[in-house]
């Protein structure tokens, strides 16, 4: 699949009962991480920081994305599905529910997020995805992790 | 009872200023200016976003977009116990901020604004009434896109009477 293709899907994933869309140009790799691999030492639990990890032998923050959107989850279990994505400084993973697949960018209605929900305050995402007949919540790791090293998640 | 009513074109047919259309909820009755409304539909499937103000019961997609559900169960004391606990219709406000969805378990009747008077409010719907619309020997407490807006802005604007 070459870089134009990859550009025009979007992938799923769900955390609790909120589905979310992420442009795949925006996502690294998909992995699946044993609860043993975390890496734990300096995390206060204070925040949606889980620890770090290794991936392709650079250790990167991960966050529970669960715990960014203020969403009730189940514990993580053994094994959790990660995302890999691009950050403001570098990559990060965040810990999803599930991951539902890739599918093609046509398949997505975007939508602005209504103004009235602005309003009230909310800023960690912007627009909605439209998706056989269910609203996502757009993904934004840039913006997510701009929060996160401002200590504002 | 109304179900997927337009209730004004979005042609060239002159805006009603003229009628009032009340509704119930969880036993309540309240007011909106016909003028406001773009829909009455039955309530579609409401979904949960994150970080949702109090304000806002979930969001629905109408007419493939994506419009919020206003809480106005916070003001009748009360609590939904849960996600599914919906009216059966949704009235289609229209605001500056976009349209916005309020629920209704029964939409009543649509009135001529002579056929009733307006009163001031009760003090436990002034957050989202600054008047009441009394028809028939009953209170209806108006809502209006100023009173929706100054409640979703956490401002307090003139209270007119």
């Amino acid at each position: 699949m070459n870089k134009t293709d990859t550009a025009l899907m979007k992938l799923v994933a769900r955390v609790g009962e909120i589905g979310f869309s992420l442009a795949v140009e925006h996502l690294v790799e998909v992995v699946q991480l044993d609860v043993g691999d975390i890496d734990a030492t300096d995390v206060d639990g204070s925040g949606p920081e889980l620890g770090t990890f290794l991936f392709r032998d650079q250790p990167l923050v991960l966050v529970d994305l669960g715990q960014a959107f203020v969403l009730k989850t189940a514990d993580i279990e053994a094994e959790v599905p990660v995302l890999v994505m691009s950050g403001e400084q570098g990559l990060w993973g965040a810990v999803v529910g599930s991951v539902e697949g890739v599918y093609p960018e046509s398949s997505f209605t975007t939508r602005d997020l209504p103004i009235s929900l602005i309003c009230t305050g909310q800023k960690l995402y912007s627009q909605l995805d439209i998706w056989r007949g269910e609203p996502l919540v757009c993904l934004e790791p840039y913006k997510i992790d701009r929060y996160r090293h401002a200590g504002s998640l | 009872m109304f179900a997927s009513s337009p209730t004004r074109s979005t042609g060239t047919a002159m805006l009603d200023h003229s009628k009032t259309v009340v509704f119930r909820l969880k036993g309540d009755g309240f007011a909106l200016p016909v003028q406001g409304i773009d829909h009455i539909v039955q309530t579609p499937r409401l979904f949960p976003l994150p970080l949702l103000d109090e304000k806002f019961r979930g969001v629905f997609i109408f007419d493939e977009n994506v419009l919020p559900l206003y809480n106005l169960y916070r003001f009748l004391g009360v609590e939904a116990d849960n996600f599914s606990d919906s009216s059966p219709f949704t009235i289609l406000f229209m605001t500056e901020f976009g349209k916005i969805g309020l629920p209704a378990d029964e939409v009543l009747r649509i009135v001529d604004n002579s056929s009733g008077s307006m009163e001031k409010v009760d003090k436990d719907y002034g957050a989202i009434a600054d008047r009441c619309f009394v028809f028939a020997g009953t209170r209806y407490p108006l809502l209006s896109e100023a009173t929706l807006l100054a409640d979703l802005t956490g401002s307090r604007g003139n209270i007119r009477i």
